[in-house]
């Protein structure tokens, strides 16, 4: 430790001893492998000795081009991103609004809505493949009570349907978050504005429309980065619902990448780092798109 | 909008969409918690229906051939140590970051932004390799640290995520007023001293919200875990949980036992804590 009560808050070393050991872990263990993730994608290395590493150029790239597993794999990842954007932001939004207007048990109703969110996705994987099991799960046996039947290779058995039924699991799990944070930002909405507007003669649906949301749209741009950035790297959920079965039908680009790199494969490092180059630069750019969109949605605003 | 205002059918219509989603949120958490009180033959005839009788035999059966004391006890370890480590190492650098004017501070704190987004789990391979070629120098050089199969690979995983705490953390250092550091450096106190007992109690609810944001996190954590901890002996509790369920597909009311003892701890913290736990994840989030 140094003595620095002259030179104060302008002692840069005893700065950078403080700063040190956050630089240390960060540097080797997040931007090493970030760094690695660029590299090893434009080979074919296999081991861990730098002797085995040989550079391909673009050939995991083109492999990928033609990879119809891939391809399918990004298409679910997409659908999720999109199902998860309408589905979940509009479901919290219905229920942040109802909510803030002050119905009997507000505050319940959100406690319950946000318990799903501290349960691990591995415990609400296996929870709803309980609750999903073709011939003892809940939901057919309801189906059979009113004549109906489920699927006949279960809901997560079947090719197309899967994908939608582990989204709705997803945002079974996740609304509840996404709803407080969209409360948050209400919460944060001058009351003298919507009373005004209530007083000139609003209705509560032109109050919502006109008034609350866009108002909201700051923090409404906010939660739906935060869940389309989410439902791009989804994997908990999709290993314990599915495993990406059948026959890779509900593979999502996580998923598939610890299945060529890490998973029973393992072999395919060079391969399954491409892929993950791609996904880095998906997410990065739906990161930057977060920042612009914010920085625009809060000019809007305050103007 | 005022709720008490809208038509009598249109609240009518709120709460009953209320309702039905507070239903099927709690119907299988409770479908889940008196499933793993039956027996096995009730399980089996009556796969809903209450339990006649409460029996916490598969309750304990599942706890002792799961291993839960073991799987809670690496679960437990695993997330104190890296919570510990990410947040300490976390303050004292958006310390440094909010309170000393050195060249360089901006591009050392846009370089600790770069990390938020990083999605993790693209660097599962290059980890790997690194953790990996880690252990084999350890092995070359004879050192007794072990990187792969050992929980030392998943909390340096994580202590690598500071860029939030980092955010967080120092937005709230730089709103404290510097008159408080500048009183204690007139009394004669160094600068580690006024980190230590002026700056880090000021600075306790941004690092409170921050922890329960990344225990939440990392008791959750079910990717790293399955990367690195391949012996059962250091299994966490949802890498734990996954085998169970492969190993006993058969026996329902056993799998159902075990999901319950993974789930019932978390639940019973919340129902405990719950304003806590939703500020401290929302908040978090929203500074993102």
């Amino acid at each position: 430790m140094r003595r620095s009560a002259r030179t104060g808050r302008y002692d840069g070393r005893f700065a950078l001893f403080l700063i040190a050991p956050a630089f240390f872990f960060y540097t080797f263990f997040l931007i090493l492998p970030l760094l690695g993730t660029v590299v090893i994608g434009f080979t074919d290395w296999t081991g861990i000795s730098f002797a085995t590493l040989k550079f391909t150029g673009l050939a995991n790239f083109v492999h990928m081009a033609a990879d119809e597993f891939f391809w399918g794999a990004l298409r679910n990842s997409f659908l999720f991103v999109i199902g998860c954007l309408v589905f979940q932001v509009g479901i919290a939004l219905i229920f942040a609004i109802i909510l803030e207007s002050g119905p009997r048990f507000a505050k319940w109703f959100r406690s319950i809505f946000f318990v799903p969110f501290v349960l691990s996705l591995v415990v609400v994987g296996i929870l709803f493949n309980f609750l999903l099991d073709p011939t003892l799960g809940i939901v057919d046996g309801l189906l059979r009570a009113i004549g109906l039947d489920g699927p006949k290779f279960g809901w997560l058995g079947t090719r197309t349907l899967n994908v939608f039924v582990v989204i709705g699991v997803h945002i079974w799990r996740n609304f509840g978050f996404t709803m407080f944070l969209l409360i948050a930002g209400l919460q944060a909405i001058p009351r003298a504005l919507q009373e005004s507007a209530r007083l000139d003669g609003a209705t509560p649906w032109q109050l919502a429309t006109r008034v609350t949301i866009p108002l909201l749209r700051e923090v409404l741009v906010v939660a739906s980065v935060i869940t389309s950035i989410d439902a791009m790297r989804v994997f908990d959920l999709v290993y314990t619902l599915t495993g990406g079965g059948p026959f890779h039908s509900s593979e999502t680009v996580v998923t598939y990448i610890y299945q060529l790199g890490l998973g029973t494969a393992r072999t395919q490092h060079g391969y399954a780092t491409a892929i993950a180059l791609v996904l880095t630069v998906i997410i990065m750019g739906m990161s930057a798109l977060q920042f612009s969109l914010a920085r625009a949605g809060k000019g809007a605003v305050t103007s | 909008m005022v709720f008490r205002e809208l038509s009598l059918p249109i609240r009518l219509l709120f709460y009953l969409v209320l309702v039905a989603a507070a239903i099927s949120i709690l119907y299988p958490l409770t479908w889940m918690s008196y499933t793993a009180l039956k027996t096995n033959q009730e399980v089996m005839f009556s796969p809903f229906g209450l339990p006649t009788s409460i029996s916490f035999a598969n309750i304990a059966e599942a706890w002792r051939t799961g291993n839960f004391s073991r799987l809670y006890a690496n679960s437990v370890y695993i997330a104190v140590i890296s919570v510990i480590g990410v947040i300490t190492v976390s303050t004292t650098a958006a310390y440094g970051l909010a309170r000393y004017h050195f060249a360089g501070n901006r591009a050392l704190f846009l370089y600790f932004i770069i990390g938020m987004a990083v999605p993790t789990q693209a660097l599962m391979v290059p980890s790997f390799k690194l953790m990996a070629i880690l252990e084999s120098w350890a092995k070359a050089l004879h050192l007794p640290i072990a990187f792969l199969n050992s929980p030392l690979a998943v909390i340096l995983t994580y202590m690598s995520w500071s860029s939030l705490a980092i955010l967080f953390i120092r937005a709230y250092f730089m709103s404290i007023p510097p008159e408080l550091e500048d009183a204690a450096r007139v009394d004669g106190a160094r600068e580690f001293q006024i980190l230590r007992h002026v700056m880090i109690p000021l600075a306790m609810p941004a690092i409170a919200t921050m922890t329960i944001f990344y225990f939440v996190f990392f008791w959750n954590d079910f990717l790293w875990p399955l990367i690195y901890l391949q012996k059962h002996t250091l299994r966490t509790i949802p890498l734990g949980i996954m085998h169970f369920e492969g190993k006993y597909v058969s026996l329902w009311s056993l799998q159902v036992a075990a999901l319950s003892l993974a789930a019932w701890p978390p639940i019973f913290i919340y129902i405990l804590f719950h304003r806590r736990i939703q500020r401290g994840l929302t908040e978090g989030a929203l500074k993102f």
